[in-house]
């Protein structure tokens, strides 16, 4: 079996906030295979993009993190910071969701790029070519006049595309995309979609992307996390995760869209709200707006088992096939 | 009669380009017409810049229209008395995309919800404060919430707070610029729930601003589809998602990811490389994949291809008649 | 807003200062100057002196037990005449800012929101003011009106309001883009009632940063009217008033003229700091980081 690219293993994150501590991440563990896209999945304040910030180690300092994340062989969470600046950029690389401010608006576009390529490796010699070559790669025709333009002058797909173009300098094995087509327009986020997939053939690529979208992790992921307040409830290929649903906040989730249902039809919806990360319940966190909850989801954790090889599942009462 | 029917509107207003540039005309909203009937929902589609806001800024006459005329139960708006237009103000009602910017951060949502009423009617303490919990029920909130901040509050349930202020003054029609776009999933569904129960209840009549076509299929009666500032298509919703004409219609509903892995995305390239720069004739056509010569010499006109269901775009109707 | 409830921001903004050691070494100061003002005809040892009547016979002692601080030219407990003097310029720093945010905030308010024509003759006026050095200003309009402790108040709150006009006008500008703002247009609220009702509140934390940043402005620029004869007249314990008679002595006797001077050392660097903390408070930023999710 080869090895993953990066592996998460019982990772957890506090932070002590003025109220108090709160647990925000709780044993997540994934992996993320070679040349694979691997969605995490989950709602506002479910820990996705704490997560993310964990494995490139960007998680603000009043943070408390515990377990293990294993990108190349090597545990992330005991680097130093100067090792980890080599990681950062090179063989990770992070695009974020507002292209427009994740680029200097007074820099041009062609400086930001050669002043990536020459810091991931100061031995280019023309880094220009190089950069062009980049800018072509991710779908620009005319790359000179791409190149000699201020990010302002470019649309919001074109910036993410800049933005891609750059965090690709490095050649990196893992790419971090939180939301990167949120702010886009949908002919533009299919652009963005079909350029994601583009890289990671080309450059062998594994991705992981953050998401609140089912409808991009359909098209673009070939695995999926499902994350519920701070622990992964569910993982597997997307096929099976959308088509032979196993956790009920899964299907709570795939139920509640509005896509091919009819108007005046009632949308099936998750009762109740998100509990606090101050007092997360105990047992399931699921468990009080869980339709399948019984007393035994009340006091134990349930771990995240296997249901089949691929397909995992942390629930107590899964559903079955037919349901 | 329709509820509000817009005529030829246009909204049109220059831009300079740098600080010794040129004037350069902006077309934001360019020649619109449609109506609303009462109780109905109006999806309006388009992407970023493409006039929504602009139009549904000049519905609440927050601007004046260049030129045109928006007539409401058949009196133009700018002929009406100031009685009148009070009146049109008060049914008019509009629900933001994030409820967090679109609620006063410093005002408790009692505060907020009693601003509309306050504004519009005198009425004494106690009236005010069962008035106040009736809204809050009707929008599935309680009293509890009253004395509470937004930021105390969800995303969710401050959509409901913003909801119930629009629906404070009983309006006729409220608009929703992207409701739900900043919600989460599961949230969005009890919101779009509300919103189609509200709409039974009261006999409101919407106009759903969105550019996710899977929502707006799922709440409008009607779809326009606009782009760059023009109605391109418009029509009865199920013929628009099931039978597209137009070439933009189509690029977005293939373009559109849905949630089921066996569905693939689709981007139509266009073919015609040499007509990227050119300006003038249809609005699309820099971007349509089945640009003809005749597209570069005239702006197509909407006409009506089958029963209520509007195209303006010479190929589609060409290709009609072959 | 009249409840005793705190709301979450306002518990917040209240642990952060506790956590802040020199924003609470500075509250300290200020806390301590405000109820020495309050209470200084009952803790001072010699009220009468504090208010001016001489003692000839103890010119200069120096501090003792009997004067902490000495006694200045005229025989009078220097002590006592600090602690009277942090009265005047308590009120000086508080009145000046007052009228100064209570004329310029709701102006520059105004401008913002209503902007064209409003906007530009409002803001061409607070240029005009903002046109000469604030503080020769000051002194001229002092020299026409007379000098006096309550003319250089008033000159010096005509001098600063048109900042907080400008501050104020730079937020309205970009608070009245919020949907907030937008959403009461759509309901029909009028101009002004939004601009109380919705701008005001949102609008004034950088206000109040300025605020307690310039009472130690106000208060050295008043005494430096005073110290140059324009401010306050001979029996007042204004401090400045007080280090100017008292600076031909320094050599002699130091302490008629530095303890006048520290006090307003004092008091000045503590407004500074707590309002310098204050803003690092107030920052959104900074709250983040303190640690929401």
């Amino acid at each position: 079996m080869v090895e993953p690219i990066l592996s998460v293993e019982k990772l957890d994150v506090s932070f002590s906030t003025f109220e108090g501590l709160a647990h925000v991440l709780s044993k997540v563990t994934f992996k993320i295979n070679h040349k694979e896209v691997f969605a995490l999945v989950g709602e506002t304040g479910c820990g996705k993009t704490v997560t993310a910030l964990s494995i490139i180690k960007l998680l603000p300092r009043n943070s408390y993190v515990q377990g293990r994340i294993i990108f190349n062989g090597r545990n992330i969470l005991e680097l130093k910071e100067s090792d980890m600046v080599e990681v950062r950029g090179k063989s990770m690389a992070m695009i974020l969701q507002d292209p427009s401010s994740s680029l200097n608006p007074m820099f041009k576009v062609g400086e930001q790029l050669c002043d990536a390529i020459t810091s991931n490796d100061p031995n280019i010699k023309e880094p220009k070519r190089y950069a062009l070559e980049l800018l072509s790669k991710v779908g620009f025709k005319d790359t000179e006049r791409v190149f000699n333009s201020y990010p302002n002058e470019l649309s919001g797909g074109m910036q993410q595309r800049v933005a891609i173009s750059i965090s690709l300098t490095g050649k990196p094995t893992l790419l971090i995309a939180d939301e990167p087509t949120t702010a886009l327009d949908v002919l533009t986020q299919a652009q963005i979609i079909q350029l994601l997939k583009q890289v990671r053939d080309t450059y062998s690529t594994s991705v992981l992307l953050i998401t609140h979208n089912l409808g991009l992790v359909a098209t673009l992921c070939d695995r999926v996390g499902i994350m519920y307040f701070g622990q992964v409830v569910e993982i597997g290929p997307t096929y099976d995760l959308f088509y032979n649903t196993k956790h009920p906040y899964t299907k709570g989730l795939l139920q509640s869209l509005p896509y091919n249902k009819l108007k005046n039809q009632t949308l099936p919806t998750i009762p109740g709200d998100l509990p606090s990360p101050l007092s997360p319940p105990s047992g399931c966190r699921f468990y009080p707006r869980c339709p399948r909850s019984n007393e035994s989801c009340s006091k134990d954790v349930p771990e995240i088992l296997p249901i089949t090889d691929k397909h995992y599942v942390a629930c107590f009462n899964p559903l079955s096939g037919d349901e | 009669m329709p509820l509000i029917e817009a005529k030829n509107v246009s909204k049109h207003y220059y831009k300079r380009k740098g600080f010794f540039g040129k004037k350069e005309l902006i077309k934001a909203v360019d020649n619109v017409s449609f109506s609303i009937e009462k109780g109905t929902t109006l999806g309006l589609v388009g992407e970023t810049g493409c006039g929504k806001t602009t139009l549904a800024k000049c519905l609440l006459r927050l601007i004046n229209p260049t030129s045109g005329a928006i007539l409401f139960k058949g009196k133009d708006l700018s002929k009406m008395k100031s009685e009148e237009l009070d009146d049109y103000h008060r049914s008019v009602q509009i629900v933001f995309q994030n409820p967090f910017t679109s609620l006063n951060p410093r005002m408790t949502i009692r505060n907020i919800i009693s601003e509309p009423i306050i504004t519009h009617k005198k009425i004494n303490k106690t009236e005010l404060e069962t008035e106040l919990v009736r809204l809050l029920k009707v929008v599935g909130l309680n009293e509890t919430h009253l004395s509470r901040y937004p930021h105390e509050l969800s995303g969710g349930q401050n959509q409901r707070v913003a909801i119930a202020r629009a629906i404070a003054l009983n309006p006729e029609l409220i608009i929703l610029d992207e409701p739900t776009s900043a919600l989460d999933v599961s949230v969005q569904a009890t919101i779009l729930n509300l919103l189609n129960e509200l709409q039974k209840q009261f006999n409101l009549s919407y106009i759903f601003i969105s550019h996710d076509l899977g929502v707006v299929r799922f709440i409008s009666d009607y779809i326009i589809v606009m782009y760059s500032g023009k109605f391109v298509e418009m029509g009865p919703s199920e013929d628009i998602l099931g039978q597209p004409l137009h070439p933009y219609t189509k690029m977005l509903l293939l373009a559109l990811p849905l949630p089921d892995p066996k569905k693939k995305i689709e981007l139509i390239q266009h073919q015609m490389k040499a007509l990227e720069d050119w300006r003038g004739g249809c609005v699309f056509l820099q971007k349509c994949p089945y640009g003809m010569e005749l597209c570069k010499k005239e702006e197509p006109e909407m006409v009506e291809v089958r029963e209520k269901h509007f195209v303006a775009c010479y190929y589609t109707i060409k290709g009609d008649r072959r | 807003m009249n409840k005793l409830t705190l709301s979450k921001e306002t518990k917040i903004t209240l642990k952060l200062i506790k956590r802040d050691k020199l924003a609470m070494l500075s509250l300290l100061i200020i806390t301590f100057f405000i109820i020495v003002s309050i209470f200084a005809p009952f803790i001072v040892p010699y009220p009468s002196q504090g208010e001016g009547l001489p003692v000839p016979e103890k010119r200069f002692l120096p501090p003792s037990f009997e004067n902490p601080f000495g006694t200045d030219y005229l025989g009078r407990d220097v002590l006592s005449r600090v602690i009277f003097g942090a009265r005047i310029s308590l009120f000086v720093g508080i009145f000046v800012v007052c009228v100064a945010i209570i004329i310029g905030v709701p102006l520059g308010l105004i401008a913002g929101y209503f902007g064209g024509k409003v906007d530009d003759v409002l803001m061409r006026i607070t240029d005009v003011f903002l046109s000469f050095p604030s503080l020769l200003f000051a002194i001229a309009l002092v020299a026409t009106l007379g000098p006096g402790l309550f003319n250089a108040m008033i000159s010096l709150s005509i001098t600063w309001w048109p900042w907080y006009a400008r501050l104020a006008r730079a937020q309205a500008v970009t608070i009245k883009e919020q949907p907030y703002i937008l959403a009461s247009q759509v309901i029909g609220v009028k101009g002004l009632t939004i601009v109380f009702r919705h701008l005001l509140p949102n609008a004034l934390t950088p206000i109040i940063v300025q605020g307690t940043m310039d009472m130690s402005s106000a208060i050295l620029a008043e005494a430096g009217l005073s110290f140059i004869g324009l401010g306050a007249q001979a029996p007042s314990p204004e401090w400045g008033l007080m280090v100017s008679t008292g600076r031909i002595y320094l050599l002699n006797y130091w302490w008629f003229p530095v303890f006048p001077g520290l006090a307003i050392f004092l008091v000045a660097l503590a407004f500074n700091l707590f309002g310098d903390s204050l803003r690092d408070v107030l920052d959104p930023k900074s709250r983040k980081a303190g640690g929401q999710m």
